[in-house]
């Protein structure tokens, strides 16, 4: 297995790759051009082979919103937070969720970046789109995603510009961005940056179960209070700074970059709100510089090549040293504990861990003829956290002292043919998996008394999948896409995340076959225009790796689930009027069904053909916006609302208990809504917004309660060297 | 047009199938009705894969199935107790002390809760019923450098009357862990277990009990036997029990991988009144029964007669083997010292936390994680094979049986 993926490797890294810079190649000299340039990389996007959803950047940046809640508004996607921003996230796509679900910026797998870089912290007005792939993700992207990937790409505006916005919201919460560029055409010397801040106090009001203060017999106090949260502050701040030579006649790209970022919040709960923690901070750095080299008709007409290689640090620290407890009014109600993380196990401890990855991406695509193309590209990456803790007393904290180490190698080799005059695209592909992993655990090895026992996992598996669009006529595609694929579990499903999630060294890679098809058609009908969309999925996976319920102890650990089905249909449609109006919806309906038959001791399952725990099974959302009558070209005011919904769910199996007694993540139903005023010039733009309207308990997981009413006011300014629509 | 009709016409029964399914989504049957022609009925507490645990009662504990498919109030315990009309359970997760009160027609429901934050340290560990409306419940942080707390709580009114602290043992390294107590002529005396957190061990000097002055707890004494060495009346096992004079005995787990150090487990006893072991008693129960075995329950019955479980610790690699076939019940003669394992099949009863004695009978659940899983009756005037397979347990070995208790009649 060895020399197969030595194989791999020395295949890839000398025949290399390129990814997100396709459309960068073709870089057009002005304004007018770069609009028509952008919107035929949507357009070529939307007809890959593969089922994808484009969320055209442009859109949004005059919107004061995060990258998990545009998303959330797609159909067949949910994005499960835990609480206000800088909180824990989770995607599903189509039934799949958790680590199955990658992330990649430009190309890159976020997934060693930490939190800080995570994708809700991006601001929007850096991206130039969002590609988001459902089940079968093409081999180009090189990671091991299985139930879909998030591919965000940045701008790449070939121009000098700089664009700025400020925000200001409920809880205090403030987000800041600035990215800009400057760029020479005669040497085709480039330089970029970019940074964010994010705070908020998250000091919004909860209520309901396990939110109660007791009185004095023990009781908790009658009546429906509410109460603030007080130890959720998040800072965030990153900044990247790219500088090199783009354009060039020897490099489409070849740039260095350097990213910098660092967060420090307060912990408020554990797996529930009745884990009250009021003095356990995290805080966490990253420090990535990055090399990218990426060349179209390179050596050879048609050879295409992309390299990108990062050394990155994350460092991340729990402090959990308080001596007192809390209640939800804030108040101290027990002193001289030792610490508040573990639950009934707590001891205090300030771990620090420390992850050091070496990453290598590697892309090369050659077109044989017009309309055919390979690629190869390889992923590699290799981590090894450290950890530390200073007071080394609490149990929890021992397996994460000693290094664990988390290597992957993901190499895919891919074919896409363009048949019949490109009405028929067929790509098809076939993927590696290898991973090696030491990870450690503290448990009963044998003998009387718990010790630490170090596992070394390692394994190979392969990927197959095939993809296909047909375009009758400019105006409809049947897309259909099938993959048998694997994916590895990732650092922090295996070494745990040094707070609220444990490792679990003996998780197993999830496997899963997956199968899509869509009909999409598009009506024009004058400056009107309907677009409809309609798709089918089945998922058959095995060992899915899932976040298990919180335990005693208030925390959690990955698990696998051995056998789960899902099946379901999504529909959107959308509705424009080119002058003034937008209206759009859609819906998803899954049916995600555990088939195990037999637990792992050989009992029979009885719950067996139940639907998966915790997962929703409807969801859908709308939107209507409206702009004023365009003036030469500008739209000056526009205003939205939109409203979300996600049916209730059971947080266990659904079979089993009295449905009245069962604990279940009640139904959501959110409106948002939003007006923006765009100055003569469109260079500075006011938004106001408000989610939440109506103030709505709102959970995605259970007992973890959701901001209510968000109101805020961004300011935007946007400068560039060329005349250009924003 | 008529393209386009034909083109719309897709995505609208797309649609229709949404709205037909959404219509259409699963609802489980709520079959929580007791059955109207039982005189007893019974509740059952008992865990289901992983985290789920349910509360259910059956119209007779003798005959019929069970099944938690719709059925059953879904809960999270780690902590159960029966006492009177009620189930008590320690929802960790929630941090609610939970009465469930049993009703003659055979329905259950949660009456009230208590909020353990601030009550007594971490949690309730230790519940213990002190007399016909009170509950003496104590909890202890790890690390708890010689004081722990303890509250008492009024079960008719459910709320925490009063509540303190009291010191336990202290020596560096070594700390105390509750177990399970009792209240008798002005004292309380409480057993437990000691640990060596560096050491990472358990700590057995002979047997040892702590007494304190009731209701003041305070004036601790420790009192000890040296007929063996182990913790006694492990905290969330059924540990502790009296016979009709009023003696109290313990359990002494004295296995490796529970309590002890791989000695000899048994009962210790302490006559009524008493604040002191009986040092002329000990039931040594490994000996008699081998394979290690190490005592983990007992319930009492009557005429000298207790019915509980062992863990064979020749058959363990390790502690979390005790969730599996590792275990037995036995009958044991207090009076007379004798032993018999009964000839039911290995499961992990040894884990069932508050089996029941009724009408003279002895009740748990055994449930063979590979197997088919019954409530069990055990008859103390009978041999080793003095047992009937009851209730089914739908699901086999995916439920593990934690409490059984009897509703009240007319």
């Amino acid at each position: 297995m060895l020399l197969r993926i030595t194989g791999w490797c020395i295949l890839s890294f000398f025949v290399m790759p390129l990814w997100a810079q396709n459309d960068t190649a073709s870089l057009p000299a002005a304004g007018a051009a770069v609009v028509v340039e952008a919107a035929r990389t949507l357009e070529r996007v939307k007809q890959v082979a593969f089922p994808v959803t484009v969320v055209n950047g442009k859109e949004l940046r005059n919107r004061n919103a995060d990258v998990n809640r545009v998303l959330d508004a797609l159909p067949g996607m949910r994005v499960r937070e835990s609480g206000g921003m800088g909180s824990a996230f989770e995607y599903s796509i189509n039934g799949l969720s958790g680590k199955a679900v990658k992330f990649f910026i430009d190309g890159i797998p976020m997934e060693t970046m930490g939190g800080t870089f995570s994708i809700n912290n991006i601001p929007v007005n850096v991206i130039d789109r969002i590609e988001v792939y459902k089940g079968v993700t093409p081999a180009e992207l090189g990671g091991d995603a299985l139930g879909g990937a998030v591919h965000i790409i940045t701008r790449k505006d070939v121009y000098s510009f700089l664009d700025a916005s400020y925000s200001y919201g409920s809880f205090n919460t403030h987000r800041a961005a600035v990215s800009g560029k400057w760029y020479t055409p005669r040497s085709g010397f480039t330089l970029s940056a970019n940074g964010w801040v994010n705070h908020s106090d998250n000091n919004y009001q909860v209520w309901g179960n396990t939110v109660e203060v007791a009185d004095e017999n023990g009781r908790p106090i009658a009546g429906n209070h509410k109460y603030r949260r007080f130890n959720d502050d998040y800072r965030a701040i990153s900044g990247r700074v790219e500088a090199g030579f783009t354009n060039t006649a020897w490099a489409d790209q070849l740039l260095l970059s350097f990213t910098l970022s660092h967060q420090h919040k307060g912990i408020q709960t554990g797996r529930t709100m009745a884990f009250i923690y009021g003095d356990v901070r995290y805080k966490e750095k990253l420090l990535m510089p990055s090399i990218r080299y990426a060349k179209k008709n390179w050596l050879v007409r048609g050879l295409q090549v992309d390299l990108f290689a990062a050394l990155n640090r994350v460092e991340g620290s729990t402090i959990d040293t308080g001596s007192n407890k809390y209640n939800w009014a804030g108040a101290v109600i027990t002193s001289g504990v030792n610490g508040e993380l573990n639950g009934i196990r707590a001891q205090k401890s300030l771990y620090t861990f420390t992850d050091h990855t070496r990453m290598a991406v590697a892309h090369l695509g050659y077109q044989l003829l017009s309309g055919h193309t390979i690629s190869l590209n390889t992923n590699a990456r290799f981590t090894t956290r450290k950890g530390s803790d200073a007071i080394a007393r609490a149990e929890w904290t021992i397996p994460f002292r000693e290094p664990q180490h988390l290597n992957k190698i993901i190499s895919g080799l891919s074919y896409q043919a363009q048949l019949l005059n490109g009405k028929w695209t067929n790509s098809v592909f076939v993927k590696s998996f290898a991973y090696t992993a030491e990870a450690n655990v503290y448990d009963y090895n044998g003998g009387q008394q718990k010790e630490l026992i170090t596992y070394r996992t390692s394994k190979h598996t392969w990927g197959v999948g095939y993809g296909t669009v047909i375009k009758p006529d400019a105006n409809r595609q049947i897309k259909f896409s099938v993959e048998n694929a694997s994916r590895l579990p990732e650092a922090q499903e295996l070494l745990g995340d040094g707070n609220t999630i444990l490792n679990a060294p003996m998780l197993q890679p999830e496997r899963s076959l997956n199968m899509n098809a869509a009909y999409i058609q598009r009506i024009p009908l004058g400056k009107q225009e309907l677009n409809l969309e309609g798709g089918v999925f089945f998922r058959n996976t095995s060992n899915l790796i899932w976040l298990g319920e919180g335990d005693l102890f208030g925390t959690a650990r990955y698990e696998n689930i051995n056998k789960l089905r899902s099946m379901g249909i999504e529909a959107s449609v959308a509705y424009t009027n080119k002058k003034w109006l937008e209206v759009s919806a859609n819906a998803t309906w899954q049916d995600v069904r555990n088939r195990q038959r037999y637990t792992t001791s050989g009992a029979r399952n009885i719950v067996y053909n139940d639907r998966m725990k915790n997962m929703p099974a409807v969801m859908a959302n709308a939107e209507v916006r409206l702009y004023t009558p365009a003036a030469a070209g500008k739209r000056r005011i526009s205003v939205y609302v939109n409203t979300h919904f996600v049916q209730s769910y059971f947080l266990n199996w659904p079979s089993l208990g009295d449905p009245a007694t069962k604990k279940r993540i009640p139904q959501q139903w959110v409106q948002d809504a939003g007006i923006t005023y765009a100055f003569p010039g469109n260079a500075c733009s006011i938004t106001v917004e408000c989610r939440n309207l109506l103030n709505k308990q709102v959970y995605d997981n259970y007992l973890l309660q959701k901001p209510g009413k968000f109101a805020s006011v961004q300011i935007r300014y946007f400068f560039s060297q060329v005349k250009h629509n924003q | 047009m008529k393209q386009m009709f034909k083109r719309t016409s897709i995505t609208a029964c797309a649609f229709a199938a949404l709205a037909f399914a959404a219509c259409t989504l699963s609802c489980s049957k709520n079959d929580s009705t007791p059955g109207a022609s039982s005189d007893q009925h019974f509740t059952i507490a008992a865990w289901g894969n992983g985290d789920d645990q349910y509360v259910a009662s059956v119209p007779a504990i003798m005959e019929g199935s069970l099944t938690f498919k719709g059925k059953g109030i879904e809960v999270q315990g780690s902590r159960y107790l029966h006492h009177k009309q009620y189930v008590y359970l320690m929802n960790l997760p929630e941090k609610k002390f939970i009465q469930f009160e049993m009703h003659k027609d055979g329905s259950i429901q949660q009456k009230a809760y208590i909020l353990t934050d601030g009550v007594v340290p971490n949690y309730f560990q230790s519940l213990n019923v002190v007399d016909d409306t009170t509950l003496l419940v104590l909890g202890a942080n790890e690390g708890n450098n010689g004081v722990v707390g303890w509250a008492r709580i009024s079960t008719t009114r459910f709320v925490v009357k009063d509540k303190g602290t009291m010191s336990v043992p202290a020596t560096p390294g070594v700390e105390y862990y509750l177990g399970k107590g009792f209240v008798d002529n002005g004292k309380f005396i409480i057993g437990g277990y000691f640990y060596d957190n560096n050491a990472k061990s358990y700590v057995a000097d002979g047997v040892q009990a702590l007494v304190y002055d009731y209701p003041a707890m305070t004036n601790m004494k420790v009192i000890k036997t040296n007929v063996t060495s182990g913790g006694i009346g492990y905290d969330y096992l059924h540990t502790l029990d009296k016979d009709e004079e009023g003696n109290h005995y313990f359990v002494v787990s004295a296995g490796k991988y529970w309590t002890g150090t791989g000695g000899k487990s048994g009962v210790v006893r302490i006559k009524k009144g008493a604040a002191e072991f009986d040092q002329d008693y000990f039931f040594d129960i490994t000996t008699p029964v081998g394979k290690q075995a190490c005592l983990m329950g007992m319930n009492y019955v009557s005429n000298g007669i207790a019915f509980g479980t062992v863990q064979y610790e020749a058959d363990m690699t390790s502690l979390r083997d005790r969730y599996k076939n590792i275990a037995q019940v036995i009958k044991m003669d207090l009076r007379n010292k004798t032993v018999t394992v009964m000839n039911t099949p290995l499961s992990p009863v040894g884990m069932v936390r508050f089996p029941l004695v009724f009408n003279n009978k002895y009740y748990t659940g055994i449930a063979p994680i590979d197997g088919d899983a019954f409530i069990y009756e055990f008859d103390p005037a009978g041999d080793a094979n003095a047992f009937k397979k009851g209730l089914a347990l739908d699901g086999g070995g995916y439920v593990q049986v934690q409490l059984i208790a009897p509703h009240p009649v007319n």
